[in-house]
């Protein structure tokens, strides 16, 4: 083929490959020691225009790096080598820096993930959308602007005058990312690569991103969509391609791949899926929650209320008159999406805001209502796991430090924190050495298990996770569920357990507590409100949530008969 | 935005009165726990006067009165504007601030833009470098840190004004005279910016919307400059201002090498003479200008970053 590229693209029959891609292998070379390190060993695969590939794979799987190669922003030090790599026809290999401008940005479109921080926060809506065409057009300003108006229109965003001049802090989340890729698709790229497109969405939103993709797709570009989560793009890709550290590990027809997975790490990643299991498990007749009903209230709000100052005299609502009985020994569900309350309810509970009104009962007693000096004596029975541990950790501390200061800080004599705190490193399932180990150096799902095992260093009847899997990968965010499913188990510790991902909430709550705008909507046991949601909105968050994978769950289940490299998350729900 | 903007003047409003009391009160009773008497300085050499006289002095000036009744006396002279008359040369220290006030902030000006410049040329081209770019970068900042101000001004002379005779050994006459004391104060000054805007350059290339940029095809220029830039700003704007405060200060030691005129002169010579009205005056002013320069900092946050402009 030609090496002069855009000639040939349009071209009835003999239109070129969107994107192929033979034996690429990516690699760093280190300035110091000249030592060059292979991240990316070998990946193929084509791409069509009009079709949409999904590279699913967990953090460090090397995606972003294969798709970051296709515009030639790997990064510094890093060595693209192929047998073939070809953008439209041309070869990519070897371009200049300026070759690779000419074609980023008007060839080649890229959404980021994250809009919120892949948007100059002091940048307006409009400016984002306008940069691609003042960097590759001469057109002047008014016409410009006529283009990114059209654009932002294009991407459904409703009243695109009165957004163009917003900044991205003034924009929702979901006009965020349709800005972000309206940016990036201002030019009509015939490839638009999308890298985790929708995962700091709200699901509604979510659903709204993947049908926006949808319809570029339709429209005719090529579309490379990467992701940690098959779910997220089992409706959207065409053909699926996972990648495990660096390596291809299968390719193929997206119903190929998902129906038939025929290497086990796909499998595992399907199993691993959360919500899942659960449903499987229960369709088996076992009941999930022996205890509900029957032990004892541990912890309990009453019409507890609470509003902020919001701009210009406004006062938002942040939570309003919720109510919950939390048993000991079971789980407790907190679904909604960004805004909704559930973290300010469980700000309330841990006592870090005052009650407007209502109360909160912890272990029989008022609570909510003390001050923070009566709390003292009941403080270390409630525990706190948050969604990002490692700001939660002091950096200079080692994991024995940061749990020997929870032991300290419940009054514990220091003689026993060597043996505590071993044995709770245990519980959580870290052998002995990484004690020593500072909190920087532990993969994320290592460090949950640390401020896991930090929550329980006090003894707690319950514990309050927000959040507490969301920012970790699939697989581990299966072991973590399953960590603390055990230890309820053998602990009898009640979780109240916050997550705006339904599939997490459905795996692990006996029951769930649905949020919008700062009131419940809907409560109950979790496969009612599951099978038989009562508020509209929950069936709108459970549809957003469905994707075609739900009706491939039957066929998954004959396919894993083997005994999976995990335990199953659901065979430890019932100990 | 203008709701904002409002707002912060409000504040800053009460905040300068606040400051002004603050600041002449300390102002007063410093120069009166320091040992001397006024008296004797006005009057000139000691022992060369009768008792008598040195009553009549002290009576003009109402430094006969009890310590609290010239305190209350000062401070609502200074909040109706009146500074008093300086001892020495009993022209009103209103006068001889204002005089003397264009000059220095022409040099503060002078300096801190010049300082600017020079920060946002060297930040830009080397952060975020490796090789012969970086050591530029280094290379400057630790020079100029770490060199004295009287001997780079020493040095400059030397060279441009001896040797060469570009510019003028002294004075204040025009543009020309102004160019060796505002680089001998602008280098030190420099030096701080580039610390904190290559640093800021820094973390806002690592950001993911410069990813997002160059996606779009943009150039390495085009990024610092338009993504990169407005970032870094915030920071050193801060540190700017907290500067000019210092440099109007600070200029004694560039306006005596340099033999211009200037508030950093009349307050050496108002200290050296025990000149109280006129050394209280020129640390108002100082106060007061303070206090302008954080406002307009203020402002201009709320200018450079669209995040800010939310009322509070």
């Amino acid at each position: 083929m030609s090496t002069t590229e855009h000639d040939d693209a349009g071209s009835p029959g003999t239109a070129p490959l969107a994107v192929e891609a033979q034996n690429l292998r990516i690699g760093f070379t280190s300035p110091r020691t000249r030592e060059h390190a292979e991240i990316v060993h070998g990946v193929s695969f084509t791409l069509e225009p009009g079709k949409a590939l999904g590279i699913v794979g967990e953090s460090g799987s090397g995606k972003s790096l294969t798709a970051r190669s296709l515009v030639g922003l790997v990064g510094d030090g890093s060595r693209v080598e192929a047998e073939k790599l070809a953008v439209r026809g041309s070869s990519v290999l070897d371009l200049s820096e300026r070759q690779w401008r000419s074609r980023r940005g008007r060839d080649i479109g890229f959404v980021l993930q994250d809009a919120l921080v892949s948007l100059n926060p002091m940048h307006t809506a409009g400016r984002a959308v306008e940069e691609a065409l003042k960097l590759h057009t001469r057109l002047p300003k008014k016409t410009r602007r006529a283009r990114a108006l059209e654009q932002l229109a294009r991407v459904g965003i409703p009243d695109p005058e009165i957004r163009y001049p917003q900044y991205p802090h003034e924009l929702s989340g979901g006009l965020r990312q349709r800005a972000l890729i309206a940016s990036a698709t201002v030019q009509q790229p015939p490839l638009l690569i999308a890298d985790e497109p929708t995962t700091a969405l709200d699901a509604t939103v979510q659903k709204q991103i993947i049908e926006l993709l949808k319809e570029l797709k339709e429209a005719g570009t090529a579309l490379l969509v990467i992701s940690h989560d098959l779910s997220a793009i089992a409706d959207l890709a065409d053909d699926i391609l996972v990648m495990h550290q660096g390596e291809q590990k299968e390719y193929g027809p997206a119903d190929q791949v998902l129906r038939s997975p025929q290497h086990s790490y796909t499998k595992k990643l399907l199993v691993a899926r959360p919500g899942r299991v659960l449903r499987e498990h229960s369709t088996e007749g076992a009941t999930h929650a022996p205890a509900t009903g029957t032990s004892t209230v541990v912890l309990s709000a009453h019409a507890v209320s609470k509003s902020f100052d919001g701009p210009r005299k406004t006062v938002r609502h942040a939570v309003q008159e919720a109510s919950f009985a939390l048993r000991r020994g079971t789980t407790l569900g907190i679904v909604g999406e960004s805004g909704s309350g559930k973290s300010t309810l469980a700000r309330l509970v841990l006592g870090l805001e005052s009650l407007d009104a209502g109360e909160v009962e912890f272990l029989g007693e008022p609570w909510g209502t003390l001050s923070s000096r009566q709390r003292l004596p009941r403080r270390p029975r409630l525990g706190f796991v948050q969604q990002d541990p490692l700001s939660s950790f002091d950096p200079r501390y080692t994991v024995d430090e940061v749990i020997a200061q929870a032991l300290t800080a419940a009054g514990i004599p220091r003689g026993t924190h060597r043996a505590r705190t071993e044995e709770l490193l245990e519980d959580v399932g870290l052998s002995g050495k990484f004690g020593k180990r500072r909190p920087a150096r532990l993969s994320g799902g290592e460090r949950q298990r640390v401020a896991i095992a930090r929550a329980l260093a006090t003894g707690p009847e319950v514990i309050i996770a927000d959040e507490a899997v969301s920012a970790l990968d699939v697989s581990v965010q299966a072991q973590i569920l399953d960590l603390l499913a055990r230890l309820q188990a053998e602990k009898g510790v009640a979780y109240m357990f916050i997550s705006h991902d339904l599939g997490v909430i459905r795996h692990i709550s006996h029951e769930v507590l649905v949020m919008k705008d700062g009131a419940i909507v809907e409560s109950g046991p979790t496969e009612q409100i599951f099978a038989s949601p009562g508020h509209d909105y929950t069936r709108l968050l459970l549809e957003a949530t469905s994707t075609s994978l739900d009706h491939l769950d039957a066929d998954i289940r004959h396919t894993v008969e083997q005994p999976s490299p995990l335990p199953s998350p659901s065979s430890l729900i019932t100990l | 935005m203008q709701r904002t903007l409002l707002q912060i003047l409000r504040r800053r409003l009460i905040g300068a009165v606040a400051v002004l009391i603050g600041a002449a009160t300390l102002g007063f009773f410093a120069i009166h726990l320091t040992p001397g008497d006024p008296v004797l300085l006005l009057v000139g050499q000691e022992g060369a006067m009768s008792d008598e006289a040195r009553e009549q002095v002290a009576a003009r000036y109402g430094l006969d009165q009890p310590l609290v009744v010239q305190f209350f006396a000062y401070v609502l002279q200074v909040l109706t504007f009146n500074l008093g008359s300086s001892f020495r040369s009993g022209l009103p220290v209103s006068q001889m601030i204002s005089e003397r006030l264009a000059p220095t902030l022409e040099l503060a000006f002078a300096a801190l833009i010049l300082a600017f410049l020079i920060a946002f040329l060297v930040a830009v081209f080397t952060a975020n470098t490796r090789g012969w770019r970086k050591a530029i970068g280094s290379i400057t900042e630790l020079t100029a840190a770490s060199v004295p101000s009287f001997w780079i001004g020493i040095l400059l002379l030397i060279v441009f004004s001896f040797q060469l005779g570009w510019f003028p050994v002294f004075g204040n006459e025009g543009l020309r005279s102004l160019v060796l004391p505002a680089v001998t104060l602008a280098v030190p000054v420099a030096a701080l910016l580039i610390q904190v805007l290559r640093k800021g350059l820094e973390d806002a290339l690592d950001q993911p919307f410069v990813l997002a940029a160059r996606t779009r095809g943009a150039h390495e220029t085009y990024v610092r400059i338009a993504h990169g830039l407005r970032h870094a700003l915030l920071p050193a704007i801060t540190l700017g201002g907290t500067i000019f405060g210092g440099l109007i200060g600070g200029s004694v030691i560039v306006e005596s090498v340099f033999n211009r005129d200037g508030i950093g002169r009349v307050l050496l010579l108002a200290i050296e003479g025990r000149d109280i009205p006129v050394v209280v005056g020129v640390l108002l002013f100082a106060a007061l200008a303070f206090v302008v320069v954080n406002t307009i900092i203020d402002i201009a946050y709320v200018l450079i970053d669209p995040r800010l402009r939310v009322p509070a």
